[in-house]
């Protein structure tokens, strides 16, 4: 009980099942797991493994269909829609694949938009940008569409945007995988970084090199966590290079 | 770009030639290439791959009509004929072609 | 250079007729080249075999040959253009939807516009039915300072302008006098008919120029007095009545005058002229040789409807100004001064613009204005479609052109697909346009004219969709799939193939110069609905303002007749007046009946008799004829006011006792009594109108009655003056009794009871003609304006359908465009409802943009739009707000469901769909 109230996240059981043409498809199959304010934990395993499914519940994009989900003392299962987008807003820092900017915002309202959803006053909104921008060194480039950016420079705004609400947690989902390896290992230094400075992050990545940034790793194969030494037996079983992809 | 430029000028050559070899009579197509062939002392070969394309682009443009009639040898055959306007675009024709190519030969001169 | 490439082009389309007959000759000629060269070498001295081989090296490929002159021929331009369709057809039978939706709005903007176009066609530019029809026209007298406007031609002026004018190849005219000279009761042995003629000068059908269909027409003689009485039959007549005898010249109609009429000649059916003229007589039959030789000598008799003839050259302003030389001459001549009613200008218009009524034309272009508007906004909403389908399309012509196609080839395509809905939009088009042209005749136009009724060629029956009307939809379908098309057809040629090649399938960010494009088409839309919405929003008040007008009668229960006297006093065997007695006395009697009265025309309608008056007392002492005021006269029996609801404000009605053997009595209107004696009761004053010189006639006025308007007075009142008819009964009138009959209960149904107690005993024997309740008659005064409000407010609302379609078109589009962004935003915490008020924002902010400009718009033609709407504020701010509403309202519903359907988006999927 008392480490339940400590862990930012905890999930019981969980579980999530697609139902596709009659066939019960179990993405996710009991997941134990707790994430602790602090720290830096990476999902890894294969494609197809259910990380991002995992990520997408964690985030309250997507719900579980079995077991519980305690965010922050809060059973989320039971919320409605208006407190999971509330929660969303303000406990979560996403971070995608495909930084996910909107081409036709610029970078400041780019950054600006979580805290426009929260309703925050433009004074207070506009220090809390430039402070994101500046931690990732972006400040420079607050009047450009995020179109007229580079691949690198855009996941450094989308990293200013998770970081401008102060979440309680940073989800990243393979915040490297379009990126060049010299802009992502910049993008996985800002993360390191925040991390020191107490950031809590889940992330999501295949790619080993970047896993070791983390404190602790999960790897999940069809769906279930398994341990590190199992889940490489399995990816050179059933997937011949995991590692090559760099 | 540069293709196409060179394509043309090859194709305004050729026009020309055709013009010049009827100024005087019609001439079905081999008749043509034959004269065009004799004109040129045996230099100028025209491939019937682009001297029919040619006549009949020519005839589009009003430039040379055509009209069936009776070979020397007693044949079926399309004669074709310069009209009033080929006439005119025969003379142009000659005085660019005499411009270019009294540049042309200006530029190889200075040397 | 530019002729060049029209002259070959040309040739090239003339080819792809010719085509198989081409081909053919290619090869053959090709195939003469081939055996020249092999003979040539022959002849060299290679064997035949060796010589064929040979020369086929030589040639190369000949297919390659034929194809390149095929090509050149424009063959290879068919065989595209062929698969284009087979493609375009293809491409839409597989999103019905989509072709649907943009076939029904290109079908209402085509056909909105070929329903007026038929009306504008026959209406204004088919040609009358006459020869050289355009240098017809009809010429009036004026006299300006009276308030005169086309007044009909008085005999003297138009003998005088024959003798000098040069101006005209011929002149004619038509007798318009009393109905005793327009109706007539034919006898024949068994039978009595009523017919509809018109005593013309022989010269009216050298004017008109069409020839007899049979026998021969009027000759010079028949127009002096004394001459023949003789007529030609209209078609309808000879047909109808007489059963097309072919033995029909010779033979004798007996009118009911002193002498028959014998049949000449018999006009064919497109002659017609007046409109409801069943034959022409000879102006010799009009009256004894005395009586016609001094109304011709006469320049106060304004009997004539005249037209003429110009000669080739001359226009109508330089033939007015030559009469109105001749005319000021006439009316300045001393032995003249003493003429009552001398006209003092002449007026010359197109026979056209008689025939149409004068605000037919503007009332017409007005209209084909806004379905233009309509056409325009239909162009943006199927624009837009394609826009929409184009860019989801960019993968498929990307592949295209990754394949060679060039960036025309790929324009073409699309360009084939517009025409082709285009097309296909026309065809629907037409068949709209019959059902519009239906409702246009329910709403025909039949306003009160300026011109005279019977010139008014009831052509809107005529109206149909012909070849011209064909001709220009196909026109109009042609520019319009040209101008939707092209736009995004070169937008979605304009493509860098590797880009969209690689870019996964949600697309990225769409091109901002074509959603800059989409938000301007949908802003012109807007504005353009505004506009048309705020035309109509005008045309509508102007008519309710009308309608709003007080008539001063109260004719809901009122029944309006014409008496055909000459029927009365046949079938009662009565003297005129006695005949108009039992009228009134049969007709009271009826169960339901309140009032029965007579009266020469009722106050609604202008009397069409107008001349000076004198009132006793110091003002009009000593004045001239010419410096005299006017007023309308009309003649009635006691009980008009009664039956009409006209309040007396003073003094008394007339009554039975108002007879010759009394004293002479009148009636003036409010208006007449406050000109003229203000503050002071008019009763008991006398008043002279100068119709009736003769001082006996000078009456006592006994009574004021109330004004009386119709809907299209423009406010001024005017000076009415009535008599009663047992005075003056026969003093003049040129204008045959209205009976008014005020009833309990329908008028309607009242009829069949009053026929019953009037008519003789053959159906044909009616005394009462053309019932009409006189409430339809005051409506009819606003029929214009009704006509424009109606139809504005049709193409109006299909523009206010169109422009929300198009609204939520793009809304829905770019929703549709932004799935992605709006998963990012619902990553980011946005409530749904957040969503839904930032996409319903942009659908208004761009919906008030178009507003703002279409009323900007509005006030800039403002001054253009009262012009046409007769008489209304040119910018009317209750209306355009009320418009501006309207249309921000519904506009406003057309971004809800896209919208809603946005805040619905699943962000997860809209994230990662892939």
């Amino acid at each position: 009980m008392q480490q339940a109230e400590e862990a930012l996240i905890s999930m019981r059981k969980l579980g999530k099942v697609f139902l596709t043409e009659d066939v019960e498809t179990h993405a996710l199959y009991e997941i134990d797991m707790e994430l602790h304010r602090g720290e830096f934990l990476s999902i890894g395993g294969p494609s197809g493994c259910g990380k991002s499914t995992l990520l997408s519940i964690m985030g309250l994009l997507d719900s579980a269909t079995e077991g519980e989900y305690i965010l922050k003392g809060q059973e989320v299962g039971e919320l409605s829609v208006r407190e999971r987008s509330r929660l969303r807003n303000r406990e979560i820092g996403f971070i995608f694949q495909a930084f996910n900017l909107i081409g036709d915002l610029t970078v400041r309202e780019n950054v600006e938009l979580p805290l426009t959803y929260r309703g925050m006053p433009a004074a207070d909104r506009s220090q809390r940008v430039e402070e994101a921008l500046e931690k990732v060194d972006m400040s420079h480039r607050m009047g450009h569409y995020s179109s007229q950016l580079s691949g690198g420079q855009q996941q450094r705004v989308a990293v200013a945007r998770a970081l401008a609400g102060s979440p309680a947690i940073l989800l990243a989902d393979e915040p490297t995988g379009n990126l060049d390896s010299k802009n992502g290992m910049a993008v996985m230094d800002l993360l390191h970084e925040l991390h020191g400075e107490g950031a809590t992050i889940c992330m999501v990545t295949h790619d080993p090199r970047f896993a070791s940034f983390a404190d602790r790793s999960v790897h999940l194969f069809d769906g279930k966590v398994v341990s590190a030494e199992e889940a490489e037996r399995l990816a050179k079983a059933d997937e011949p290079v995991p590692a090559a992809a760099e | 770009m540069t293709a196409k430029e060179r394509l043309e000028l090859l194709q305004g050559t050729l026009d020309m030639l055709i013009l010049k070899s009827i100024c005087h009579a019609p001439m079905h197509g081999f008749g043509i290439s034959v004269r065009i062939r004799q004109m040129s002392q045996e230099v100028l070969q025209v491939e019937q791959g682009s001297l029919y394309p040619a006549l009949y682009r020519l005839e589009n443009r009003g430039w040379i009509k055509s009209e069936w009639g009776v070979s020397d040898n007693n044949r079926r055959a399309k004669f074709y004929e310069l009209t009033n306007v080929g006439q005119k675009q025969l003379g142009v024709e000659t005085a660019n072609w005499e411009r270019l190519s009294s540049a042309i030969n200006l530029v190889l001169a200075t040397g | 250079m530019w002729l060049d490439w029209f002259q070959e082009a040309g040739t090239r389309v003339a080819n792809v007729f010719r085509r198989s007959q081409l081909e053919s000759e290619v090869d053959e000629e090709l195939q003469f080249h081939l055996e020249m060269q092999i003979e040539q070498y022959v002849k060299s001295g290679m064997s035949k075999w060796d010589a064929r081989r040979v020369a086929l090296v030589e040639f190369g490929g000949v297919d390659k040959t034929v194809e390149d002159c095929r090509d050149v021929l424009g063959l290879r331009l068919m065989h595209d253009f062929i698969q284009d369709i087979r493609y375009a057809v293809r491409v839409l039978v597989r999103s019905p939807g989509f072709t649907i939706i943009a076939v029904l709005t290109l079908a209402l903007g085509i056909g909105a516009n070929t329903a007026v176009f038929s009306v504008v066609n026959t209406l204004l530019l088919q040609p009358l039915p006459f020869e050289n029809p355009d240098r017809i026209v009809m010429i009036w007298e004026e006299n300006p300072e009276h308030g005169e406007v086309q007044e009909q031609v008085a005999w003297a002026d138009l003998q005088e302008w024959q003798k000098a004018t040069t101006s005209f190849e011929s002149i004619g005219y038509v007798v318009n006098r009393m109905s005793t000279s327009r109706n007539f009761l034919m006898k024949t042995d068994d039978d009595v008919s009523r017919i509809r003629a018109r005593h013309v000068s022989s010269s009216l059908f050298d004017v008109l120029g069409v020839p007899p269909l049979i026998g021969q027409t009027l000759s010079s003689d028949d127009d002096e007095p004394g001459g023949l009485h003789r007529a030609v039959l209209s078609h309808r007549m000879w047909t109808q009545v007489f059963g097309s005898d072919p033995e029909i010249i010779g033979q004798k109609l007996d009118l009911g005058k002193a002498q028959p009429f014998e049949v000449i000649g018999v006009m064919p059916a497109r002659f017609r002229f007046p409109q409801a003229a069943d034959a022409w007589l000879s102006v010799a039959g009009l009256h004894n040789e005395r009586w016609l030789t001094s109304i011709m000598q006469s320049h106060g008799h304004h009997s004539l409807w005249v037209t003429g003839r110009l000669k080739a050259g001359v226009t109508p302003s330089q033939a007015q100004a030559e009469l109105a030389v001749l005319q000021k001459q006439i009316s300045e001549s001393p032995e003249n001064q003493d003429t009552q009613r001398l006209s003092s200008g002449v007026t010359v218009s197109p026979l056209l613009d008689q025939v149409n009524g004068s605000g037919t034309r503007s009332a017409l272009l007005l209209l084909l204005g806004a379905v233009g508007f309509v056409l325009l906004i239909a162009c943006a909403n199927v624009a837009n479609l394609l826009l929409a389908r184009a860019i989801s399309r960019r993968r498929e012509m990307a592949i295209r052109a990754a394949l060679g196609a060039g960036r025309l080839r790929v324009i073409r395509q699309l360009l084939t697909e517009s025409l082709l809905l285009s097309l296909l939009g026309a065809a629907a088009a037409v068949v709209l346009a019959v059902w519009g042209i239906e409702l246009l005749e329910l709403v025909r136009l039949d306003a009160t004219y300026l011109g005279v009724k019977e010139f008014r060629f009831d052509r809107i029956g005529d109206v149909q969709i012909d070849r011209g009307v064909l001709g220009f939809t196909i026109l109009v379908s042609v520019v319009t799939g040209v101008l939707f098309g092209l736009i995004p057809a070169v937008q979605a040629s304009r493509l860098d193939i590797n880009s969209t090649l690689k870019e996964d399938s949600r697309s990225g960010t769409p091109a901002k110069a074509a959603r800059l494009f989409r938000n301007s088409l949908l802003i012109s839309e807007v504005s353009l609905a505004l506009i048309l919405l705020a035309g109509a929003g005008l045309a509508l008040r102007g008519f309710s303002k009308m309608l709003a007008i007080d008539p001063g009668v109260d004719p809901a229960h009122v029944l309006k007749a014409e008496l055909d006297l000459d029927m009365a006093e046949q079938v009662y065997g009565m003297k005129i007046e006695q005949a108009f007695d039992e009228v009134v006395h049969r007709v009271s009697a009826l169960p339901g009946v309140t009032a029965v009265s007579g009266i020469g025309e009722i106050p609604v309608i202008k009397s069409g008799w107008q001349d000076t008056f004198r009132i006793d007392g110091p003002e009009h002492e000593g004045l001239d004829n010419s410096e005299l005021p006017y007023a309308d006269l009309r003649l009635m029996s006691p009980g008009v006011f009664e039956s009409l609801g006209i309040p007396l404000l003073s003094g008394r009605d007339f009554a039975e006792t108002d007879t010759r053997e009394n004293p002479g009595v009148a009636i003036i209107n409010q208006a007449l009594a406050e000109k003229f004696f203000p503050d002071q009761d008019p009763v008991g004053r006398h008043i002279l109108f100068r119709g009736f010189s003769d001082p006996k006639f000078d009456s006592e006025i006994v009574g004021v009655a109330g004004n009386v308007r119709n809907y299209s007075s423009d406010g001024n009142d005017q000076h009415e003056l009535y008599y009663p008819f047992a005075q003056k009964f026969m003093a003049g009138s040129e204008v045959g009794p209205v009976i008014l009959i005020r009833v309990q209960g329908d008028t309607d149904e009242m009829v069949p009871a009053i026929r019953n107690a009037l008519d003789g005993p053959d159906p044909r024997q009616q005394v009462l003609i053309r019932f009409r309740n006189v409430q339809d008659v005051l409506n009819n005064s606003a029929s214009q304006e009704r006509f424009q409000a109606i139809l504005l407010g049709v193409f109006s609302g299909i523009a206010l359908l169109l422009a929300v379609v198009g609204v939520y078109g793009v809304m829905s589009y770019s929703t549709s465009q932004r799935i992605q962004e709006v998963g990012i935003r619902l990553a980011l915490g946005a409530q749904p409802r957040q969503i839904l008020r930032t996409i319903v924002g942009e659908g208004v902010a761009l919906s008030a943009i178009g507003i703002v400009i279409g009323a900007g718009v509005s006030i800039g033609l403002g001054h253009l739009l009262s012009k046409l709407f007769f008489g209304l504020e040119s910018t009317d701010a209750a209306t355009l707000a009320i418009v501006a509403v309207i249309l921000l309202f519904v506009s406003t519903l057309a971004t809800l469901i896209p919208a809603w359907r946005a805040m619905r988006v699943d962000p997860l999927t809209a994230l990662r769909h892939e």
